[in-house]
């Protein structure tokens, strides 16, 4: 893995804020929740993401440099494999849901499978630029994205209904439990975080928590508007932050949705770069690995398109969450352990 | 590989310029479209800029008034109708610049979810009105009338103003669907209604119809529940604490005066009381006197207004318990205030509805 110190705290958190948005945008909503029942999930789900990430976040503040060689040592190697292997799964999940709504959205534009293909191939492209070029990007995009959505939930034509707001009655505990379940899952920021770290200069904890505090607000100010804007019509369009889009126009945009598909596809094409980067980067020959590993990813995730296979079926959330659990808390945790070991023995 | 590179983004920023210059003319941009009963399907007229000779020619639409024409086809489904219209052409339809749309009365048993699914799939902007009008929904929107040819823009300039000066109930697209997908509700959807001026000229340039919205129609998921007129549009507006301006001729004292209502504030609660709903709104907000006959005092016009709003809320009290039927959000009233109670209705309010009570109170200040 290239350990040199490159990229800033502010660009780290747009990196993992941009993947956590990417797979916003391409969640379908399959179901009815009370706005009330959604927003305490994300409050619960983004509590807990805070607990599991101090071991993380304390072992890069406390002089850590790479968790994964400070508990493997020679087998550092095989560890790393488990990443790759992991956001490998990740990157194709993207790419296949990705697919999925531009068949349903774009269905007269561009075939998805072609779609994706080009979309990986551009990823690993970018991938092959490192993660200086990386993080710049990711800042470029961010501010696309947030003037997007400003603009979006301000030029939206419907009317707030706050009635729409009620509160969390005990026959909401089902829909509170699903969403904490899948927003929970979708924590694979964790392990992200602790490969990408690696090339952090300084302030792991200003990375973490700022990532933490800028999610929560941008999906609750999102599941706020879902929910007393645009109700229960989110079913039927399906697509969250597509149907913000679907609902807004202002006198020289009349329809957001082809800025919303171009801003999507960069987004999208970026975090898949972040993916692949991560996937090869602990490679000797990283460009190699990493065309080899969008092969893989676009493999996977076009095969789980054509047998519908979802995000967010009971194995993948399993799969993700073990990934969270095992590559972002418990290693951490060991190395973080480790290295308190280490410094008290040294004392 | 610099070189490469360069070649390879030109290539790709080639791709990226989308249309010809040809090709907005392969399609056919709707406006407007008015959807009739016919047989076991429908008739639907899709009003389009016919374009001009600089459209033509790749230069800019030419979307005057003389260039509007009405194209008609039939189906036994509204997407039927579409491709009938597609192949008869050799066009694509697009529909991302419809207006309004029209449904004729006769219609109104319909399934109107299935028209609503039909506009989502045809990629018609969410927030487009769908009223419905007397008679023929094509011979509307071919209409020659007073102010102009019956254009997408001026009939959807009538509904809004309507809608806007608290006339009628906004019925957008996404409005509707989302008062379906909470059970039991009603939509109010207004009539856009032809009327015949009487004693006019018989010269040729002058039209004896004009164009307005008078009453609305109340549709479920299952059809039609009713009808009901302005008066109790405007109470339904007040009783659903979203009116925010009106316009409201009062007779006050001896004479009559014109009264502007602005900033309306309506605070809505509901209680259980004695076991029956008691739903308590209260109104607030400002006058403006427009006109008044001599001999007309303030207070009796601030007095007279206050009354205007309490009548027009029991005309849409009434309209609400004859038809049963939940068009002002007391379900969710209900759910916010008294979740015990509305949890035991299970989703259907029809019993809330019979048992309801209402206290308003409207208290107006001069501007």
């Amino acid at each position: 893995m290239r350990s040199d110190k490159k990229i800033s705290a502010g660009q780290l958190m747009l990196m993992l804020f941009l993947a956590r948005i990417m797979h916003t945008m391409i969640f379908k909503a399959s179901h009815s929740a009370s706005g009330a029942a959604m927003m305490l999930g994300l409050l619960c789900s983004t509590a807990v993401e805070a607990v599991l990430a101090i071991p993380a976040v304390w072992y890069f503040s406390a002089g850590g440099s790479d968790p994964v060689k400070e508990i493997s040592g020679k087998y550092s190697s095989a560890v790393r494999f488990l990443y790759s292997a992991y956001f490998a799964v990740i990157a194709g999940g993207t790419v296949a849901l990705f697919a999925e709504f531009l068949a349903s959205e774009f269905s007269k534009v561009t075939p998805p499978i072609v779609a994706a293909l080009l979309l990986m191939l551009a990823a690993a492209y970018c991938a092959c630029l490192g993660i200086e070029g990386l993080a710049r990007a990711a800042t470029v995009v961010f501010w696309m994205f947030a003037v997007l959505f400003g603009l979006m939930a301000a030029v939206n034509e419907g009317g707030f209904d706050l009635l729409n707001l009620r509160p969390f009655s005990p026959e909401d505990s089902g829909s509170f439990w699903d969403y904490f379940t899948e927003s929970l899952s979708s924590g694979w920021w964790l392990p992200m975080f602790c490969v990408l770290a690696v090339h952090l200069r300084k302030g792991a904890v200003k990375a973490a928590y700022g990532y933490l505090a800028l999610k929560f607000v941008t999906l609750e100010t999102l599941l706020l508007l879902v929910t007393i804007v645009l109700w229960r019509y989110v079913d039927v369009i399906g697509y969250p932050i597509f149907a913000l889009g679907a609902y807004a126009k202002t006198d020289f945009i009349e329809r957001f949705d082809a800025i919303n598909m171009l801003i999507w596809a960069i987004n999208c094409t970026l975090v898949l770069g972040i993916y692949l980067y991560i996937c090869s980067g602990s490679f000797k020959r990283p460009k190699p690995a990493a065309l080899l590993f969008a092969a893989a990813a676009a493999a996977f995730g076009i095969v789980e398109y054509k047998n519908g296979l979802r995000f967010d079926q009971p194995w993948f959330l399993g799969f993700k969450l073990a990934g969270v659990a095992l590559l972002g808390v418990v290693l951490p945790s060991a190395a973080a352990v480790k290295l308190l070991i280490k410094r008290s023995a040294a004392k | 590989m610099k070189k490469l590179t360069i070649l390879l983004f030109a290539f790709a920023a080639m791709l990226l310029c989308g249309c010809e210059a040809g090709e907005v003319q392969r399609r056919i941009v709707v406006h407007a479209l008015g959807i009739d009963p016919l047989g076991d399907g429908y008739e639907v007229s899709y009003q389009v800029f016919s374009g001009g000779t600089s459209s033509e020619q790749g230069g800019p639409v030419d979307a005057s008034e003389s260039t509007v024409v009405t194209l008609l086809a039939q189906g036994r489904t509204l997407y039927e109708t579409e491709e009938s219209l597609r192949l008869r052409t050799g066009k694509e339809v697009f529909m991302g610049d419809v207006e309004l749309i029209v449904i004729s009365d006769e219609l109104k048993d319909a399934d109107l979810t299935e028209f609503l699914r039909y506009f989502r799939i045809a990629d018609i902007y969410l927030g487009v009105n769908v009223v419905y009008c007397r008679g023929s929904a094509g011979d509307l929107i071919g209409q020659k009338l007073n102010q102009g040819s019956a254009t997408a823009l001026l009939l959807k300039g009538v509904v809004e103003t309507a809608i806007d000066r608290d006339r009628a109930c906004s019925s957008r697209i996404i409005e509707i669907s989302n008062t379906f997908s909470d059970g039991g509700s009603a939509a109010v959807i207004p009539v856009l209604s032809l009327e015949k001026e009487g004693g006019k000229s018989e010269d040729s340039t002058v039209t004896d119809v004009t164009l307005g919205v008078f009453e609305s129609l109340l549709i479920t998921k299952d059809g039609f529940a009713g009808e009901i007129g302005e008066d109790a549009a405007m109470g339904i507006r007040l009783l659903r604490g979203d009116a925010s301006e009106m316009s409201l001729e009062v007779e006050a004292g001896e004479g009559i005066a014109a009264v502007e209502l602005k900033n309306l504030k309506i605070k809505r609660k509901i209680s259980i009381d004695g076991g029956a709903p008691l739903l308590k709104v209260a109104i607030e907000g400002i006058y403006d006197v427009r006109s008044a006959q001599e001999g007309v005092s303030e207070d009796e016009i601030s007095d007279a207004a206050e009354k205007q709003l309490l009548y027009l809320c029991a005309q849409g009290f009434e309209a609400l318990k004859s038809s049963g039927k939940d068009f002002i959000g007391l379900g969710k009233l209900l759910e916010k205030y008294e979740q015990g109670y509305a949890l035991r209705q299970n989703g259907d309010f029809g019993g809330a509805i019979e048992g309801l009570w209402a206290s308003v109170e409207a208290k107006l200040k001069k501007y």
